[in-house]
């Protein structure tokens, strides 16, 4: 069954519920120096293999800074 | 209690009730810890004497370059090549007799960035570069001292507070790595004068809130991206991770112990 996710507020439609990578990964994202948030919550990279994505789920990847 | 010279000088932010004359007599009471005198400390640092914190430790260990003016703006262009924490500690000794500010003229670390920041109310990260970002961040959790940690590159801010309670992430559970994709040195990738002192602005803000307010009326752990092109914030719930090399292997440690 796919599911609909929003990333960055673009709508992406997966043809099954996958890990956060594998997702990252098939959309060919690249993670270096990123953080990630699912509905307004910090993943920890960690968990990034095994946290299962959701129908609705919206995520937010971003960099992070660190100029001052 | 507090002078009538003093009283005077802070009515405006006695006058908030959640400030009042307690929460100014323990501004007067308190250390506050810098470290960096770049954009956000130079936001920050005017606004933390000017509130009357009783004592301001400013480290960096950078001099005035005429690139920095367009957002450093305590500084002058006649001040070029000074050193930013004698020039910084004349502007705030020149603001607030009142408030006592010692420098340090070096990059903190080791034990002396250790012991400055147990020394210390609450650390401000007005830092431009990561590894001293960890460094912080260990820093303060060891000596369970709140941080304040700021960054700002082009458009865009991010702003948490960090309160190292026992279920509290810290910064290496948000960021557990040290090398970036892109440029992190404002040098390198430009800057927007406004959002760099608009995070420094917010720093200020949260410090002398952690440090006047009840507990229950400050938040922690989260954070906060701004995008100044859009004018917009995003606040996230930053999640402890169960696999943190630095406030996990010490519960792990002492468990261990047990």
């Amino acid at each position: 069954m796919s599911i609909n996710i929003k990333l960055n507020g673009k709508s992406i439609s997966l043809t099954h519920t996958e890990a956060l990578s594998e997702v990252l990964l098939s959309l060919a994202i690249p993670t270096q120096g990123c953080a990630l948030a699912v509905n307004g919550e910090i993943v920890p990279r960690a968990e990034w293999p095994t946290w299962r994505v959701n129908q609705g789920d919206d995520i937010s990847l971003f960099q992070a800074i660190a100029g001052g | 209690m507090i002078s009538d010279e003093a009283y005077i000088r802070y009515q405006r932010q006695i006058q908030l009730v959640e400030i009042g004359l307690q929460g100014q007599q323990s501004l007067e009471q308190c250390s506050v810890l810098v470290v960096g005198c770049g954009g956000l400390g130079s936001a920050a640092i005017p606004l933390l004497a000017g509130a009357g914190v009783g004592k301001l430790v400013i480290a960096d260990h950078d001099t005035i370059d005429v690139s920095n003016l367009h957002r450093q703006t305590h500084y002058q262009q006649t001040q070029l090549g000074q050193s930013k924490v004698k020039l910084t500690r004349a502007y705030v000794e020149a603001l607030n007799s009142q408030c006592q500010v010692r420098v340090v003229e070096a990059k903190l670390s080791g034990e002396q960035l250790t012991l400055e920041c147990m020394l210390a109310d609450i650390v401000l990260d007005c830092s431009d570069n990561m590894t001293t970002r960890h460094a912080l961040n260990q820093a303060c959790y060891q000596s369970k001292t709140k941080l304040v940690s700021a960054a700002a590159i082009g458009w865009k801010g991010q702003l948490a507070v960090y309160d190292y309670g026992q279920s509290s992430p810290c910064y290496h559970c948000l960021f557990p790595f040290e090398r970036l994709a892109t440029p992190t040195r404002c040098s390198e990738h430009g800057v927007m004068g406004p959002v760099v002192a608009m995070m420094g602005s917010v720093q200020a803000l949260e410090a002398l809130k952690h440090l006047t307010l009840e507990a229950k009326q400050t938040r922690a752990n989260q954070l906060h991206l701004f995008d100044g092109l859009i004018n917009q914030w995003q606040s996230l719930v930053i999640t402890k991770d169960a696999t943190c090399k630095v406030c996990q292997q010490a519960t792990t440690e002492s468990e261990a112990i047990q």
